[in-house]
């Protein structure tokens, strides 16, 4: 399933796009094969803890974007790399476990699964950072206040995401079991399960106040209770020694938010913060000879653009192809600082359904140029633009402004790259704000090649398909080029119905040999998740696959 | 009442030696001024890469490399090439508002000046409210509403400027409006656009030219601050402002990027106003 | 004298209600609904939502019901809500404008006295240096003054490392900065920002010592021997508050400029940087309370303005009627 993000996200490296939208999903990880009874696992079940040991320390970061919204998981519009707080102060009933990629239990402890409904045990002794039960009826309340619009609590609230899981209704059985049934039944529920708008509050605490004001004083379940967060350039939270789970290391978590990165940096050399979320590029060298530690973490965003396959010169998939083998992939974990890892195909690699089979569109401008020759594009002598029939091969590239962190370095490379095999290109902006709208991108007249990046936000492949789907159009969704390929469709929809993994992998390989033919997008960098941090305070950062780093499993010295 | 200092009366010999003495900074401004623009038209020649070819392996490199004499910049693009790129737009963000500002505001203080009564009291209110917003707040509202871009840009400079020119020339107009010239005209029945057209504009057109004049050196650099904030031009366009913002972010290892185009941008406006000022002082024109 | 206050008060408060509908209807132009832009695609699988979302706003009304509401909450701080982050944008601008205003303050202040010994020693000394100080004040004014901004953070906070190159604080510090480190992190910018009002007033003093060791009173109190500091002291400098005061609200122009790209050069966390981001992010009502509130600030201090310059100069008591 994928999301798309607004476009209120600054300087980070991860500009990701979530769409809320109805792709058909895939295959929840093997952990949680439906229809029978999940892990009876343990109680200790949340984070994995060899290594985490609860200290008394301060744990300072820094981050570049204004959290949006809140810290009220359900209310927020955009999660990465800003939904930290709600993912210290909130949980949901199931968790996705970073450490075994499946889902877990959290607040319910076991549960079945059929496809349209699912029936929860919940954990018991559990209490809100308020001190008030955690029970069926806090869960129905939720649920009732998120997905029910017919219920009080839900009036005037704002809950983006809600689409994105399709949640029917909601049943008490007793004070210990919840009853969820679904409006489809779809493989990867479970997985979107884990996600924001299933986090839990505290009934009492939210039905206290403004839902304006709830939002900056959430009460959830969670390890940490939020202290301060008046000041949205700064706010703390303070470990709850009453958590039900495993305790975190921090005592107490700081984040810092500055707009500028450059500042940030300086921050983190003279130990006035303890980590910083994607240093700014041109820094990176001079923080490694500082001796702080640069990570790299796998996420599921990537960047590229999208073809306009509906009209010349990229209707003809050849020419595509062409401009695929122009473009210097490999170069860019370089001009990233490693904060990019090339991309050759339409699933980020390190996604259990990734097909290495997959011939990759390697940098080959020779390649480039045998093709356009044999189509008739020809080079003038002296002239840098190729030209048929008199005509130049001319294409408009279609970019927004605001551009931050590694994303810059998005339209110069295809431009230059282009402009390196023969093509003419001249490049149209428009406001950030504009982007998604039919002033923007929706507007297929205006360009040739739209610049943008996309994420899944629960890591799956059919999720990641689905910007090639048909279903997936302006205004619905982002497969803004109008791409479409009924087999294409039809593997993903197999896929997403199958509940047997091999069937389901398989079908979800043949899906991505035919859009490598196809070549609808035109491939560029799977983001890293970067954070610089300093190793004399901290131990281990990990990041979450949904690029937020993962306070939770933090290790400190 | 100006601060002109008098004319005196000097000797034929020497004024053939003053001409050379008194023009040297004109001619200093304009060669510098001619410079960029030479550089520019021969940029395709004098450049071996181009402002946005993107190079992974030549980035970064100091001042003073083969192909790059002033260094590249972190996706090793040759700054010296983007330098010559941003000639045409610096240029015309200093033009453009500084002329088409004074013309528009010229007319709407002359037509103020010379009306009178309540058509002046009217504008004079609204250049007052023009006023209450200082230059960048304009620029902040006009890129808010019609977004970021060089045109909106220029909008917002000229719109800035309005309201001084406006008020400059009412004022002129206004001390003109009861000399005699004007009463016998109007006696002889020529109707307001005669008036204004035929008498008032030729007066007041010396100071008009002359302040535009220097306003275009203010103006290069005010638009210059648009861009660094990312008001003004948009990638992959470049001009001078965008290129010290790009730069800024390497003040630590390459402060060539962000220094080199504050040089260009110092310098530029400079001649400029060098050259409007030294042609105020010597044509006596009052200010 | 009395009515002259009234009728500047007056006037400058209509000056600002046009000031607010301006700004009002051209942050209502703009293309692209706000609303739909901040939900992203959120908003555009679920119209329902955009719709209660709009009606929270009162984006649905007819403008003039949106102005005098908008208006009427105003008045009374309230600036409603950000449309990014969702806190109260008086929350927000209270924060900031205290920053603001204080590296405002420190540069005008550094700036007035910069600026009049920089113009005393040009209209006094002789030579070279009477040259140079004479023609810096232009050069100043055109070099770009984020150049100069980013040059002091070159030599100071990068080469020299003497002093932090951005920010108000260190994070750290959060409430319990000390004087010492806030004075520290305002240095920098300060210089900066200080540079353009000081070559105002430098010229501004300069001209009007000139002008003054012009007059016949002066000349010939030097022809009688009296001490050309005497003489400074007691005749030029009065003479130079004057200009200084009338001029004084294309100083405070000019600073409100310089301060907003300053501002960006040292991530300064005042009302400039708020602006910045928030025209990127089209978070109208940010930007609408922050040019508001700047608006504000200026034609306030055009208003003490005029009351110095009336309390300076006792000839004008009445002002000429036009």
């Amino acid at each position: 399933m994928g999301k798309m993000e607004g476009v209120a996200l600054r300087k980070s490296g991860a500009l990701l796009r979530l769409i809320s939208s109805f792709f058909v999903g895939s295959l929840v990880a093997a952990a949680c094969a439906p229809a029978t009874t999940t892990p009876g696992a343990s109680a200790s079940s949340n984070p994995t803890s060899t290594g985490i040991v609860a200290s008394d320390k301060t744990f300072v970061f820094g981050i570049g974007q204004n959290p949006v919204g809140g810290c009220d998981g359900t209310q927020i519009t955009v999660t990465v790399p800003v939904g930290n707080c709600p993912l210290l102060n909130q949980e949901g009933l199931v968790r996705f476990d970073e450490v075994t990629k499946s889902v877990a239990p959290s607040l319910a402890t076991s549960w079945t699964f059929d496809g349209t409904s699912a029936t929860f045990k919940l954990r018991q002794n559990v209490k809100f950072q308020d001190g008030t039960p955690f029970n069926a009826d806090a869960v129905v309340f939720n649920y009732r206040r998120v997905w029910d619009t017919t219920f009080a609590a839900n009036t005037g609230v704002k809950f983006p995401l809600v689409a994105t899981i399709p949640i029917a209704s909601v049943e008490k059985i007793d004070d210990a079991t919840v009853k969820v049934n679904f409006k489809t039944a779809r493989s990867d529920t479970m997985l979107l399960m884990t996600t924001f708008p299933a986090f839990i509050q505290s009934p009492t605490a939210v039905q206290k106040t403004t839902p304006a004001d709830y939002a900056f004083h959430p009460v959830g379940t969670g390890p940490y209770k939020v202290t301060s967060y008046a000041d949205a350039s700064r706010f703390e939270l303070q470990r709850d020694d009453s958590y039900w789970g495993t305790k975190p290391a921090a005592a107490k978590i700081v984040i810092v938010v500055k707009q500028d990165s450059a500042a940030l940096v300086s921050d983190l050399l003279s130990g006035a913060i303890d980590a910083s979320l994607a240093p700014s590029l041109e820094q990176i060298d001079q923080i490694k000879a500082a001796g702080m530690t640069i990570q790299a973490s796998p996420s599921l965003v990537f960047y590229g653009a999208n073809f306009n396959v509906t009209r010349a010169p990229f209707n003809d998939p050849k020419i595509r192809q062409a401009a695929e083998y122009a473009i210097d992939k490999e170069s860019v974990t370089a001009l990233s600082k490693g904060s990019a890892k090339p991309m050759y195909g339409a699933v980020v690699d390190g996604m259990r359904e990734y097909n290495a089979d997959v011939p990759a569109y390697k940098y080959d401008p020779k390649m480039s140029g045998t093709i356009l020759d044999g189509l008739g594009w020809t080079l003038p002598a002296g002239g840098k633009v190729r030209m048929k029939g008199g005509q130049p091969l001319h294409i408009d590239v279609i970019q927004r402004t605001g551009y931050t962190g590694n994303t810059t370095l998005l339209t110069p490379l295809i431009v230059s790259n282009l402009q390196d095999v023969g093509f003419e290109v001249k490049t149209v902006t428009v406001e950030q704000a504009l982007q998604y709208t039919a002033q923007g991108y929706y507007d297929i007249n205006k360009w040739d090649l739209a610049v943008g990046g996309w994420s899944a936000s629960i890591p799956d492949a059919g999720t990641m398909l689905g910007n090639m789907l048909t279903a997936n159009w302006p205004t619905v969704g982002f497969n803004l080029g109008h791409y479409t390929n009924p087999q294409v469709d039809q593997k993903v929809a197999a896929a997403g119905a199958s509940f047997d993994e091999k069937t389901h992998d398989q079908l979800l390989k043949d899906a991505q040999l035919l859009v490598r033919t196809d070549a609808p997008f035109l491939w560029i960098f799977q983001n890293q998740s970067m954070v610089a941090f300093n190793p004399a305070k901290v131990a281990a950062a990990p990041f979450r696959l949904g690029g937020q780093l993962d306070m939770l499993r933090l290790q400190l010295k | 009442m100006s601060a002109i200092t008098a004319t005196r009366v000097r000797p034929a010999r020497a004024v053939a030696v003053n001409f050379a003495t008194l023009h040297w900074r004109s001619f200093t401004a304009l060669g510098v001024i001619a410079l960029f623009v030479v550089l520019w038209l021969a940029r395709d020649m004098i450049t071996i890469y181009g402002p946005s070819s993107v190079r992974p392996s030549r980035a970064l490199l100091p001042i003073g490399s083969a192909g790059s004499p002033l260094g590249t910049d972190g996706f090793g693009r040759d700054l010296f090439s983007r330098l010559l790129a941003g000639v045409p737009f610096s240029l015309l963000f200093g033009a453009v508002p500084a002329f088409v500002g004074m013309a528009v505001g010229a007319a709407i203080g002359l037509v103020a000046g010379f009306a009178g009564g309540k058509v002046d009291r009217a504008i004079v209110a609204i250049l007052d409210v023009l006023l209450t917003f200082p230059f960048i707040l304009l620029a902040i509202i006009v890129s808010a509403v019609l977004g970021a871009s060089l045109q909106n840009a220029m909008i917002a400079v000229t719109l800035s400027i309005l309201p001084k020119n406006a008020r400059l020339i009412r004022s002129q107009t206004l001390s003109l409006k009861h000399r005699e010239f004007i009463t016998a005209s109007e006696l002889a029945g020529a109707g307001p656009v005669a008036v204004i057209v035929r008498h008032l504009l030729p007066n007041v057109l010396p100071t008009a030219l002359i302040v535009a004049s220097t306003d275009v050196g203010l103006m290069i650099t005010l638009t210059a601050g648009l861009s660094f904030i990312g008001l003004g031009v948009q990638p992959p366009d470049v001009d001078w402002g965008v290129l010290v913002a790009d730069g800024a972010r390497y003040i630590t290892s390459a402060p060539n990027l962000a220094f080199v185009p504050s040089i260009v941008i110092a310098l530029v406006s400079t001649s400029f106003v060098v050259l409007a000022d030294n042609e105020r002082r010597i044509l006596g024109a009052r200010q | 004298m009395g009515r002259y206050i009234a009728s500047r008060t007056g006037s400058s408060l209509l000056v600002l209600l046009g000031a607010s509908l301006i700004l009002f209807v051209a942050v209502r132009l703009v293309p692209g609904d706000p609303v739909t832009t901040q939900l992203g695609a959120a908003g555009i699988a679920n119209p329902e939502l955009v719709a209660r979302t709009i009606a929270s706003y009162g984006l649905d009304k007819p403008l003039p019901v949106q102005y005098f509401a908008w208006l009427s909450h105003v008045v009374t701080g309230d600036f409603g809500f950000s449309l990014v982050s969702g806190e109260r944008v008086t929350d927000i601008v209270s924060r900031r404008i205290g920053p603001s205003l204080l590296l405002g303050g420190a540069a005008s202040a550094a700036g007035l006295g910069l600026g009049l010994l920089w113009g005393i020693a040009a209209g006094y000394l002789s030579g070279s240096f009477r040259r140079v100080l004479r023609g810096a004040p232009m050069f100043v004014l055109v070099v770009p003054s984020f150049s100069v901004g980013l040059a002091v953070v070159f030599l100071f906070a990068v080469s020299l490392r003497l002093l932090p190159s951005s920010g108000i604080s260190s994070p750290l510090e959060g409430d319990q900065q000390s004087l010492g480190s806030l004075i520290a992190h305002l240095i920098l910018p300060t210089i900066a920002l200080c540079l353009v009002p000081a070559s105002l007033v430098a010229r501004l003093t300069y001209a009007t010592i000139d002008e003054v060791e012009q007059e016949e009173y002066v000349r010939t109190a030097r022809a009688l021997g009296i001490p050309a500091l005497r003489v400074a002291v007691q005749h030029s400098l009065p003479n130079v508050l004057l200009p200084i005061i009338t001029t004084g609200g294309l100083l405070v122009s000019a600073l409100i400029t310089n301060a907003v790209l300053i501002e960006s050069v040292f991530s300064w966390p005042g009302l400039g940087t708020m602006m910045i981001t928030a025209v990127q992010q089209r978070d109208y009502t940010v930007v609408q309370a922050g040019v508001l509130v700047v608006a504000v600030v200026y034609v306030l201090s055009s208003l003490v303005v005029d009351g110095l310059y009336l309390a300076a100069d006792p000839r004008v008591r009445n002002p000429p009627t036009e």
